[in-house]
């Protein structure tokens, strides 16, 4: 009697198991489509947002006085576009922002501090480090000489090559700084680490 | 030696009934969750938040 009993009540538990792992499984697929499905939105918008980069940039060839910015929205969100990046080897293709704010860095990389873009001083983009690799989750694998490419509004393409990049701590914004040298143009990449507890930064100088 | 199967019969069909729910659930999450993945992103477009 007693081992009948035992016999159910192993069944029974088997039996919720089972019916635990099929919902298991259905809030799994369901999160995994969500992600996927937001991740391509954000590369819509993204993608939307470089076509009027590009647009700009022809217009500004045939005006006196060339825009430096661009004011676009998508989904009620206003965007300033301030040019695009693109890093060949970890497959980065994105606008530039101006806004510090949540939204901007959930649609792409945004400009923190530094001079307009191309010009000398330091500019310092900031990203995300996750969203499938479409952010800054890869800029720890960029070594020395690679190529990071920035796009302003008047179509200068300028080629930075990475000389230094490492960790650092939240209180230690040393990558913010502007170059001893006047006439160095540098852009530096930055993204959180472990957890937002550091930060990974990479620096490249144009030739 | 014969084997002799003494199981109630009312709780074998309960044991069908209840794998078949499963499979049919699993069989319908592969389905729905195709389905939705190529032909669901234009419909759910409008409420997901980036």
């Amino acid at each position: 009697m007693k081992s009948l009993i035992n016999k159910i009540n192993k069944e029974k538990l088997f039996n919720v198991i089972i019916v635990l792992i099929v919902i298991f499984l259905y809030v799994f697929v369901a999160l995994f489509i969500y992600s996927d499905f937001r991740e391509r939105k954000r590369q819509e918008i993204a993608d939307g947002i470089i076509e009027k980069v590009d647009e700009q940039i022809e217009e500004n060839k045939e005006q006196e006085n060339p825009v430096t910015e661009i004011v676009t929205s998508y989904g009620g969100i206003k965007y300033t576009v301030l040019g695009k990046i693109r890093i060949k080897k970890i497959n980065i293709y994105q606008p530039i922002l101006k806004e510090n704010t949540k939204s901007a860095y959930d649609a792409s990389v945004v400009k923190i501090s530094g001079p307009d873009l191309n010009t000398n001083g330091n500019v310092v983009i900031g990203g995300h480090n996750f969203m499938r690799g479409n952010f800054f989750i890869k800029i720890n694998r960029l070594v020395k000489n690679d190529v990071v490419t920035i796009t302003d509004l008047m179509g200068q393409s300028v080629d930075y090559y990475v000389y230094e990049y490492g960790v650092t701590t939240i209180d230690d914004a040393s990558y913010l700084a502007q170059p001893s040298n006047d006439n160095d143009k540098i852009v530096t990449l930055v993204t959180c680490t472990k957890g937002g507890k550091e930060r990974y930064y990479v620096k490249a100088k144009a030739k | 030696m014969e084997l002799v199967d003494v199981s109630d019969e009312k709780t074998v069909k309960k044991k069908d009934r209840f794998m078949l729910f499963v499979y049919i659930s699993l069989i319908l999450l592969i389905v729905l969750g195709l389905i939705t993945y190529f032909f669901g992103y234009d419909l759910l477009k409008p409420i997901i938040k980036v």
